[in-house]
Order: C-alpha cells, then sequence, then structure tokens
C-alpha cells in the first residue's frame, strides 16, 4: 500500500486496510477500442470496511456501473488494484476470479438476470452449484422461504412478477453467504411499494449477516439510508463526498 | 437429476427453452448422416441381397469355368461324382436376320438341365427344354426383347446363327443367373447346345467360355463348399478353371457396389461438411443468444471453460437429435427403395439395417457437429459479464455522435486548406472560386482546442484570409444551419474585427440576430437615419464620430472608461459627443439607447455588407 493511498483514503495504517472488505487503489479503467475508447474511472480510490453499506451516486455516465462491475470483479483495471478480502483480484486468472466471485460476492442486476429455463429453486441453487455444494437445492429452498418465495419455488422466472423476480435474483445472491453484496439500481425496474420492500429485504439481509453492501442508485433517500455516500462524477470521487 | 454432472444438468435445464434457433443446424446435421446412412444402408443391402441370392444368380453353388475348351472326361467325371451338373456356354455371335440386318449378340447355349436353380421367364411362358427343341428343321431361341426390336422380329419369326437357322420361340423376360454373367455387348439369345454344335462356329480358337455348374448335395453348408474347392485344385492343378462359389457369384457387380457406395459416402460427407457451415453459424448465433445467460452464469461463480462446456454440451444434445433423425432417415432408404419398386429392380436388394455402417454415419454427424461447432463456442469463453449492464453501461460506452463545426473562408487559402487538412484529420474540404467551406470535426478535447487550432493556423497564414465558424453540429441534419452561421460569422469579421480574422459564431453577440434580418426591410426608423448620417460624416471627413458612439453605449455611458477606450482626451471624448448630437438629431440623455444600439448595429452591417462585397463577395454565395 502506497503513501499516496494512505493519504487519499485516511486509512491509518497497512494493517487498517487489510481489515477492509474492499480496497480500491488507483484505479483507472477505458472501456471501447480505438477511437471509441473512454476513459471512465479515473483514478478511484476507497476503503470500504466489513459491513458497511456505502450507496454509489452520481449523474449518469459518471461511471457508477463501472465502478461497481470493477469492485465486484468483473472488470479488470487498466491500472491500480483492486482487493476485496484481502485477495488482490489481479493476481488471479479469469477462472480463479469466477470462482473467488460465486464464493465472496452476491450481485443483484437491475433487470434480475435470472436464467429463464430455470425454476426459482434452481436459480437460486445455481451459485452452490456451481460452487460445489452438495446440499443446494436445501439451501436454495431455505432461502426462497427467508425472501417469502417458498410457495414459487417451482416457477419459471416468466411466470413471476418483477418484485418476484428481484426476491429470487437477491435469494440468489446472498445463498452463499457472500461478504460482499452489490447491487445495481435494485430497485430500478419496479414500482414505488415493490421496491421499497426489496430494498428493506435488502438491508435487513445484510444486518442479519453482516455482509457489506455497495449499493449503486440515483435514488437520493436510498442512498441515504447507508452508512456512507460515495458521489461520482467524471470517473472521480467527488472530493469530501466520499465522507 | 442429481446425480448427473453438473455440466450436463445445466445444458439440460438450458435445453428446456426448447431447440428453436435450431432448425438450419438440424437440417444440415439430419441430411448429410442421413445421405451417409442411406448410401451405406442401401450398399450394404444389396451385398447382402447378392449373398442371399449367390446360388441363383451363379446357377448352382459352385461354377467351375473354362475359356476355349470343354471340360474333359476326367473333369466331368469329377464333376458328376460330386452333385448335379449342368454346363453352359457362352460367346459372341452374329445373329442375321435376311434383309433386316443383323446384330452382334451373347449367345447363351444352355443343356437340358438348365437352370439347375432359379426359374427362367420366357413369353410366352413354355419349359426351356420345349422352347429350345429341333422342331421343323430349325432349333428353338428365346431373344431378348432388345434384340427382336433391333432386327424387327416376332416369335416365329426365323433367324441364322452361323448356317443353322433357329427359330424365334419367345421373348426373354428374365434369367437368374443375369448378373453372374457381368456387362455384356448385345442382348441375350438363349439356344441349346445342340444348335451351338451345328452352327458350324465351334472351332479351335473361338472364343468361348464352357461354365459347369454343380449343385451340391444338401446340408453340406460352406465347409462342403470349401471342400470342393480345394478338391478340385488339387485334382486338376492343370485345368486352367476359374472357380467360383455362391459367396462371390458376381465378383464385379459386388466390386461395382462397393465403388458406388464409397463415392456416394464422399458426395455425404462433402454435404456433411458444407452442412458444417450451417452449423457453425447456428451455433455463432445461439452463443450470441445466450450472451446474457453466459454472463450470468460467469457472475455466478462459472468459469469460462465451465460455461463451454455446458453450451458444447448442449450443442452436442441437439446435434445428436440431429444424427437419430439422419439415422432413422437413412436406414429407411433401403426398404423405401423396395417397397416402392422392388420388383423393377434388376439387382437383388434384401434391405437390412446395418449398424455398423450407422454407427460410422453417427459418428461423422457428431464430428462434424463438434468441429464446427466448438470455434464458435469458444466466444462463449470470452463473453465478459459486463455484457450484462450493457444497458446500463452502453451510455458510457457509445461512441459520441461524431461532432463538426463548418468553416467559411475568404478567399479560399491553399496553406489554410493544407493546413487544415494536416491538424484537423477527418474533416472535409470543399473549395469554391471565391471561398473554402470545410467541415471539420471536433476533436476529443472539445471545440475550444479546435478554435484554438483555426486561430492558429489563421496567424501562420501570409496572405489575408476571413474565417468563420459555426456552433457544434451533430449530424447532417444540422448542418445547414451550421453553413449558415459560419457565413454570418465570416461576415461578423468584416463588421466586428474590420480586418481578415477569425469569428467563431457565438462572438456574433446580438449580430446573430441582425443578420438574420433582411436589410431593404422598408422600415423607416428616424435612430437608423441618425446614426447613417453619422457615418457619411465620418465617410466624408474621416473622423471616427460612428465609433466614439459605439464605444460610449458599450461603455454604458462613461466618459471615462470610453475616453481610456478610445485614447483620447475625456474633453476630446465630450466635444466628438456634443458634434454626435449636432449631426444626428440625437439627445442621448433623452433617447432609448437600445434603439440607438440596434441603429449602429445596423449601419454598421450595411457598411459591412457594402465592403464584403469587395472582401467576401456576396455572403449568400458562400
Amino acid at each position: 500500500m502506497d503513501q499516496r493511498l494512505e493519504q487519499r483514503v485516511g486509512a491509518g495504517n497497512e494493517k487498517a486496510h487489510d481489515h477492509m472488505a474492499i480496497v480500491l487503489d488507483d484505479v483507472h479503467l477505458s472501456l471501447g477500442r480505438g477511437a471509441a475508447r473512454v476513459h471512465i474511472l479515473k483514478g478511484i480510490s476507497l476503503a470500504i470496511p466489513p459491513g458497511e453499506a456505502v450507496g454509489l451516486v452520481g449523474p449518469s455516465g459518471s461511471g457508477k456501473s463501472t465502478l461497481l462491475m470493477t469492485l465486484a470483479g468483473l472488470e479488470r483495471p487498466d491500472s491500480g488494484h483492486v482487493t476485496i478480502a484481502g485477495q488482490n483480484l489481479g493476481e488471479l486468472d479469469e477462472d480463479g476470479l469466477a470462482r473467488f466471485r460465486g464464493r465472496h460476492i452476491g450481485i443483484v442486476f437491475q433487470s434480475f438476470h435470472l436464467v429463464p429455463t430455470m425454476t426459482a429453486l434452481e436459480n437460486v441453487a445455481l451459485p452452490l452449484e456451481l460452487a460445489g455444494e452438495a446440499d443446494s437445492h436445501e439451501r436454495a429452498a431455505a432461502e426462497l422461504a427467508a425472501v417469502g418465495l417458498a410457495d414459487r419455488m417451482a416457477h419459471y422466472p416468466a411466470q413471476l412478477s418483477g418484485g418476484e423476480q428481484q426476491r429470487v435474483a437477491i435469494a440468489r445472491a446472498v445463498v452463499a453467504n457472500p461478504a460482499i453484496l452489490v447491487a445495481d439500481e435494485p430497485t430500478g425496474n419496479l414500482d414505488e411499494a415493490t421496491g421499497k420492500s426489496i430494498i428493506d429485504l435488502l438491508f435487513a439481509l445484510k444486518r442479519d449477516r453482516g455482509s457489506t453492501l455497495i449499493l449503486v442508485t440515483h435514488d437520493v433517500t436510498l442512498a441515504k439510508r447507508c452508512d456512507r455516500i460515495v458521489r461520482l462524477r467524471s470517473g472521480q470521487i467527488e472530493p469530501g463526498a466520499a465522507a | 437429476m442429481n446425480g448427473m454432472p453438473l455440466t450436463l444438468r445445466l445444458a439440460l435445464r438450458e435445453l428446456r427453452g426448447g431447440i428453436r434457433g435450431f432448425g438450419i443446424f438440424l437440417a444440415c446435421i439430419a441430411l448429410g448422416v442421413m445421405a451417409i446412412a442411406g448410401v451405406a444402408s442401401v450398399s450394404r443391402s444389396l451385398t447382402e441381397g447378392l449373398a442371399k441370392e449367390g446360388r441363383r444368380i451363379l446357377g448352382g453353388d459352385v461354377a467351375l469355368s473354362l475359356v476355349q475348351r470343354e471340360a474333359s472326361a476326367d473333369e466331368r467325371a469329377f464333376i458328376a461324382r460330386h452333385g448335379e451338373g449342368a454346363s453352359i456356354a457362352t460367346m459372341r455371335a452374329m445373329a442375321i436376320a435376311g434383309d433386316k440386318g443383323s446384330a452382334l449378340v451373347e449367345l447363351k447355349a444352355v443343356d437340358g438341365a438348365y437352370p439347375t436353380v432359379g426359374t427362367l421367364d420366357a413369353d410366352p411362358a413354355r419349359p426351356v427344354g420345349e422352347l429350345l427343341a429341333f422342331r421343323d428343321g430349325a432349333y428353338g431361341a428365346v431373344a431378348d426383347p432388345v434384340l427382336l426390336a433391333r432386327l424387327d422380329l416376332k416369335v416365329g419369326d426365323r433367324i441364322n446363327l452361323g448356317t443353322t437357322p433357329l427359330v424365334v420361340t419367345a421373348a426373354l423376360v428374365s434369367e437368374p443367373d443375369k448378373i453372374a454373367a457381368g456387362v455384356g455387348f448385345g442382348p441375350r439369345l438363349l439356344v441349346s447346345q445342340e444348335a451351338l454344335r451345328s452352327t458350324g462356329l465351334l472351332q479351335p480358337g473361338t472364343l468361348i467360355r464352357w461354365t459347369y455348374r454343380i449343385v451340391l448335395p444338401p446340408g453340406g453348408g460352406d465347409t462342403a463348399l470349401a471342400a470342393f474347392t480345394s478338391d478340385a485344385k488339387a485334382k486338376f492343378p492343370e485345368a486352367g478353371w476359374d472357380i467360383r462359389s455362391r459367396l462371390n457369384a458376381a465378383p464385379q457387380f459386388a466390386r461395382n457396389i462397393e465403388r458406388f457406395s464409397q463415392f456416394l459416402t464422399l458426395v455425404g460427407l462433402t454435404a456433411l461438411m458444407v452442412g458444417g457451415v450451417g452449423v457453425a453459424n447456428a451455433v455463432r448465433a445461439f452463443v450470441d443468444r445466450q450472451r446474457p445467460t453466459i454472463g450470468t452464469l460467469k457472475s455466478l461463480g462459472a468459469s469460462g471453460s465451465r460455461v463451454v462446456a455446458i453450451y458444447l454440451t448442449q450443442v452436442m444434445l441437439i446435434a445428436l437429435v440431429g444424427v437419430v433423425i439422419g439415422l432413422t432417415l437413412g436406414a429407411a432408404i433401403p426398404f423405401l427403395t423396395v417397397w416402392l419398386g422392388g420388383s423393377l429392380l434388376p439387382i437383388p436388394i434384401d434391405p437390412v439395417i446395418a449398424p455398423g455402417e450407422l454407427l460410422l454415419a453417427a459418428l461423422y454427424g457428431v464430428l462434424i457437429a463438434f468441429a464446427f461447432g466448438v470455434a464458435p463456442l469458444g466466444r462463449a469463453h470470452d463473453v465478459p459479464v459486463s455484457a450484462l449492464y450493457r444497458d446500463a453501461v452502453a451510455p458510457e460506452r457509445r461512441l459520441p455522435r461524431r461532432r463538426y463545426v463548418v468553416l467559411a473562408a475568404a478567399p479560399p487559402s491553399d496553406a489554410l486548406e493544407r493546413g487544415l487538412a494536416a491538424s484537423v484529420p477527418g474533416s472535409l474540404l470543399d473549395r469554391r472560386d471565391d471561398s473554402t467551406r470545410a467541415l471539420l470535426r471536433v476533436p476529443h478535447d472539445g471545440e475550444e482546442h479546435l478554435l484554438a487550432t483555426v486561430r492558429e493556423l489563421h496567424e501562420g497564414l501570409e496572405a489575408p484570409v476571413s474565417i468563420g465558424l459555426s456552433n457544434v453540429c451533430r449530424g447532417a441534419a444540422s448542418f445547414a444551419a451550421g453553413f449558415e452561421e459560419a457565413r454570418h460569422a465570416l461576415l461578423g469579421t468584416t463588421v466586428l474585427q474590420g480586418t481578415p480574422g477569425v469569428m467563431a459564431y457565438e462572438e456574433l453577440g446580438a449580430y446573430k440576430y441582425l443578420l438574420r434580418m433582411p436589410f431593404d426591410s422598408g422600415v423607416r426608423d428616424a435612430h437608423r437615419d441618425a446614426v447613417a448620417r453619422i457615418a457619411e460624416y465620418d465617410h466624408q471627413r474621416s473622423t471616427a464620430l460612428l465609433r466614439t458612439l459605439e464605444e460610449f453605449l458599450r461603455r454604458r455611458g462613461s466618459i471615462s472608461a470610453t475616453a481610456e477606450a478610445l485614447y483620447v482626451h475625456p474633453n476630446t471624448l465630450r466635444q466628438r459627443l456634443r458634434r454626435i448630437g449636432e449631426l444626428s438629431g440625437l439627445d442621448l440623455r433623452k433617447d432609448d439607447w437600445l434603439m440607438v444600439e440596434i441603429a449602429v448595429k445596423m449601419v454598421r452591417l450595411q457598411e459591412a455588407l457594402g465592403t464584403a462585397e469587395v472582401h467576401t463577395h456576396r455572403p449568400d454565395r458562400l
């Protein structure tokens, strides 16, 4: 950990970083090719302690989703380091990264992204099956019951409402007990009432399990429920906003 | 289902969505496999038919044939010891039908035992002995209908063979041993051996083949066959006979079947390979359709190789469906052939299911699906999870629509054009007689940089050139407005700067509006007339009263600021303002300054357009 980072994130000493759930150190990322290449993340440094809920806000195109992808290990930064639960993601190959994600990171997408040909139960069991867990279906069933969908296990996504699909997606994200939960506009495709119940559920799960939650949102009220708000603008964290 | 390997389990789950989009894929695999399986099955059925009908085709269990000589007494005695025998002689001869001409025939002379196996069909149907018997001074003959047609004969007509007259007693419908004879050079003519001997054709050196057919005692099987063959070879090592058994009754025909089936299998395999292109395309489209699911699987912890394995399994399972369809159709072909026209076929066909051949066809199908499917499936390995965020990310990733600024420059300048081409890549230049127009692509660092670049280029020019630049245009629809803006900015250089310079449309200020007004609108305005008088006075006396008024208005009536801007003493300024009042009748303490200011700008513009004729020619021709 270099000195610049120490100053920027104000994290005290090296040991303190070891205990961080997520550490981003001067992360740069460009997407696209050739003339279309756009520099999206411009030197992001961020340290998030375990159990914290962080609201990631900013205008459209400020790089929120890209930052989320980066700290979930879905995009590799061009430069800088991403360390999650003490593991520098740059040291992992693609397959290692996939396995790491399966174990440590639960992702909730705005568009749910359930596998349409699998039942709710199979969707939720998927991360456990991929991780080679034997009791995947039992645990998935318990998780679905916990999100209030005990009677919907054999339903396919097309047979579920938007709110129910997002509940399935949340059950799937938490079934493997990941240390980090990332959610990208989880209520973006839902009406207000359903959205609120989904957010309540997400925060309740986070509280019960002590997971770290990173929440990308446009909704300031929603962001205020988080322990900390990180504001992005043009690919940079707004000074003083990361407090 | 839980007992299955995870990859297969996930592949089967994915297949619940059906095999939509795999129509071409299935057709390619099924047709290719059907072609190969069909050819192999027909070939096998023919071989089987040949084997089963070997005895009939050969006319016995074994046939010994000799060329140019008959069997000796010893040899005949040997044959008689082993079973019932019959002999036939075959040769080519000319059948002569008097005035009607002659024709080459494949002559077959048989003894009384013919046919030893099977039956000879003739029209009219009568026993062979009766058809070939000597009656009314001539031997009977059975002729192929082709010969009858060729020589314009009918049953009962006479023909000559050598010196012997023959009477056609029947038309040949079918002979049981036809295939064994191989390819013939003429139509068949069947006579008795007595008739042949009477023709005088049997001379030393005549090209004739004597074949002795033996029907072995029943129950001997293949061992008796082998025993006879080796016995015949051992007893008569010098006989020079060609020994054929019912197991290879028609070796030439068998070889032809083999060649044909090899050729057609190659055709089928080629079809399958061509179908492979369809397979590859279908798989590529499939991977594209599955991007969201692939991304989801990866986000949930599936490695790239796991994803490839899942989708490869799916593709191979679908390929298996195609293979099964192909095999079913292919295996049915021999049965269909017999059902549709078995009795019409001149060759023996015994439809069978040939497992070995079908397995080979299935293997070809599976291999083609694998070989052509695996490469496009490799793309699944590299589908990024960020594909899931495409909706969210696209606005950030999308290349902003190309932005352009329109440039108008007068007079045209080679140096400027060269400079623009070099320092503003992607620009389009249009050279006119009196001006240069250009679409300048706005660089990524913004239009300010573009403006700076153009100013820099302008400074480097030796000859004076005026340059006007439009606001930023996005898309072709905005170019028309862009050209208008550039034209106005170019005029602005004359109005506002007085000297050839660079002006952006935004710098025109209020002139943006004034330039869009028609000057000869006929509106009479006292302020304009007053200001025009000042301009006129300036012209005549080379004074700068209009400039003084302009500056005074711009400085909001501040004597000190105006005097400073004009580099004159405040008293001089006061004097000039008095002169302006006297000349024009304007009272700056009472008159509406906005009206005066507009009037000043209008007059300026009119002046500029007058001089613009010199500098830039008619602006509307730009």
